[in-house]
């Protein structure tokens, strides 16, 4: 059941159940009082008419005459009363028309009743009802033989009643359905952010991650959708994260089949030329050494791609504080051969500078920013290697880096010069690997470049 | 018999050095070019082709650049290259590129294309000339020492095949399949029956080598 039929349901039972008790309550109080005052109204009617009749019989009195049945019924007559009514006491059975006012009672009907003495008076007093009417019974029993009863008619009491009840019942359904209502209202203002809540969940749900809830409320509601909001961010963060790394990955893979599929193909093709055609003694040593120079790339690039492999899985390095000279010295050895091979002199500035780095990762690192600059050099031109306070340079004078490939050649098989590249070993995984160990050192790399001056490429410790 | 010249612009240096090499042992003349604009800049020198085989991807300039500027000189086309989606196989095919090749492919492949090619273009010699033979096509006449052999119908198409790719080794099922056909359900055991038949009625047994593991070679 939805939340708000189940507080509207059990707001109403509520209501109804408490107005109900308070007006019957109310009402049997109200009949009570109601009672009450009717009986002593009816009470003071039928006191005046029996003391009319007293003072009547007085003066017969007075006048020496007695009061003897015929002057009752004519005292009686003269009232003019339809409810007054007198029996003759010893009337026997069959004597009933003795009874001095012709009423549709009996003197039976009268004497069945259960009278109790009214307070501080001679007369007593009984509840009759008949044919849905309600009378009080007066009687006197002074007259000698004779029994004097007064009916007081208080059926309005009952009728009054009877349409104060109905009209209770109509207020209590009249508030019950206003309460409803202005419930519903209220429940539709109070529900509705949660419903605009719900629709941003589902939205994101449907993988929308970009919506966003505005309530603009400062309650626990207002309170809720902002954490909902906080939540989302977080759930499109980490999905356009891992997207970005399934896209990285796919281009990744994509890339190194390519890179493989060049060198498989030469290979098998040399060795199927080998095995098929009859090929000439120098076209035989041709077609071995490529097989052997792309086996050796191919060599090249699992090489590669193992140290990559091995520093994205272990994110552990072991720092310690090294000197510019150590470090400097490690890489000259290690390109050494190379850069004397294509006629390149690196220079070395340092003064004592020392860092804190990972000594085997730190010298990949310089060794393949220095190969990057060589493989960009010509015969003859200087690298060099510095280092200042809180930072390390490897600037070359070489071909330089075009403005829109700047931040592409960190990514790895990005190659500016296919061609030259491969022709000069290379894979494309270089600068990769070593932006990958820079970023585990903390250290941000920034490269300036001019096309055809050279590249200056700063590497800042943080 | 007169060589034909063949054009191949491949930045890949090694995949043109063999494409080169397979290719003049089975008696063509090669020219190689490995960028794009330098390829375009000898034409306007020197434009004597039967074919060129030009790869989509090239420095200085790509081939279906390089391909109008050699269209000029009607030299007939194929394409070889690594991009094997149809948008760039419209391209080359609807700009009048006569056949297109997905590197990797296996050389055999290639040369029976460019065969196919060169005969469409009439740029094949009828008449092939190998060892002390003469094998006329039109005519279906095997001569040696201009003595003319006599040769069943099927001895003679191998003989073709085995000419037309001479100094290559050719597998017994890439004979079977040439020779009787792709539909022909045979066993390659009739090759060797027919190649033992050539050997005899031409005397090559020393020139219908059979290559280990491979198939059969004529070497000349």
């Amino acid at each position: 059941m939805r939340l708000k039929t189940k507080i509207i349901l059990i707001c109403c039972t509520g209501i109804l159940a408490s107005s109900m008790f308070c007006n019957v309550s109310i009402y049997h109080s109200l009949k009570r009082s109601s009672l009450e005052a009717a009986e002593g109204q009816s009470f003071e009617k039928a006191s005046a008419v029996f003391y009319n009749l007293q003072k009547k019989m007085d003066l017969v009195k007075d006048v020496g005459a007695e009061v003897d049945k015929n002057v009752l019924q004519y005292l009686v007559k003269q009232q003019n009363d339809d409810l007054l009514v007198c029996f003759s006491e010893n009337g026997q059975r069959g004597e009933a028309a003795e009874i001095f006012n012709a009423t549709v009672f009996g003197k039976s009907d009268f004497e069945a009743l259960d009278y109790e003495e009214v307070w501080e008076s001679s007369l007593d007093v009984a509840q009759m009802d008949w044919e849905g009417k309600h009378f009080l019974v007066y009687r006197q029993s002074e007259y000698g033989r004779w029994t004097t009863y007064k009916l007081e008619d208080i059926s309005y009491v009952w009728e009054r009643m009877g349409m104060l009840g109905v009209r209770l019942a109509a207020l209590i359904f009249a508030v019950a359905a206003a309460v409803c209502l202005v419930l519903l209202a209220v429940l539709n203002m109070v529900l509705r952010p949660l419903q605009e809540l719900n629709e941003g969940a589902k939205q994101i749900a449907k993988g929308r991650y970009g919506e966003r809830i505005a309530l603009g409320r400062r309650d626990e509601i207002g309170e809720l959708s902002e954490n909902f909001n906080l939540m989302a961010e977080a759930v499109e963060h980490r999905t356009r994260r891992m997207e970005e790394t399934e896209r990285k990955k796919t281009l990744f893979m994509g890339n190194l089949t390519h890179e493989l599929k060049t060198p498989m193909t030469a290979i098998s093709g040399y060795a199927k030329t080998l095995l098929t055609a009859r090929l000439p003694e120098e076209d035989r040593e041709e077609a071995l050494s490529y097989i052997y120079e792309e086996s050796c790339r191919l060599e090249r690039l699992s090489r590669k791609m193992m140290n990559l492999l091995l520093l994205e899985e272990n994110d552990q390095i072991h720092l310690e504080k090294v000197s510019a000279s150590v470090l400097f010295h490690h890489a000259k050895e290690a390109c050494g051969s190379s850069l004397a091979e294509d006629g390149i002199i690196l220079e070395c500035r340092e003064n004592g500078e020392a860092f804190s780095v990972d000594v085997d990762l730190f010298t990949e690192v310089l060794i393949n920013l220095i190969d990057n600059g060589r493989k960009a050099s010509r015969r003859g031109d200087r690298i060099i290697l510095s280092a200042t306070q809180g930072a390390i340079e490897v600037v070359d004078f070489g071909k330089g880096i075009p403005e829109g490939e700047r931040e592409k050649i960190l990514e790895p098989f990005y190659m500016i010069d296919k061609s030259r590249s491969r022709k000069s070993g290379g894979a494309g995984l270089g600068l990769a690997i070593a932006a990958l160990i820079l970023e585990r050192h903390h250290c941000k790399i920034e490269i300036e470049s001019k096309v055809g001056q050279g590249t200056r490429m700063i590497l800042h410790f943080v | 018999m007169a060589q034909n010249r063949v054009l191949i612009v491949e930045d890949e240096v090694s995949i043109a050095k063999m494409i080169s090499m397979n290719l003049k042992v089975a008696g063509y003349d090669t020219v190689l070019f490995h960028d794009g604009r330098e390829a375009a800049e000898a034409m306007e020198r020197e434009h004597e082709y039967d074919i060129a085989l030009l790869d989509v991807m090239l420095p200085g300039m790509d081939g279906f650049s390089l391909f109008d500027v050699v269209k000029e000189y009607e030299i007939p086309v194929i394409f070889l290259t690594a991009k094997d989606d149809i948008g760039s196989k419209v391209q080359g095919l609807q700009g009048g590129a006569e056949d297109y090749m997905v590197k990797p492919f296996e050389m055999l492949e290639l040369m029976v294309r460019m065969e196919k090619v060169l005969e469409r273009t009439r740029k094949l010699d009828d008449v092939i000339h190998i060892l002390d033979l003469e094998i006329n096509l039109p005519s279906h006449t095997v001569t040696k020492n201009g003595e003319e052999i006599s040769l069943k119908p099927m001895e003679f198409e191998l003989l073709c095949v085995l000419a037309r790719n001479k100094n290559i080794a050719i597998s017994r099922e890439d004979l079977l399949r040439r020779v009787w056909g792709v539909d022909y359900v045979g066993e390659t055991r009739t090759v060797d029956v027919h190649i033992g038949q050539l050997r005899k009625k031409l005397s090559l047994g020393g020139q219908i080598k059979t290559v280990s593991k491979i198939g059969y070679r004529l070497e000349d």
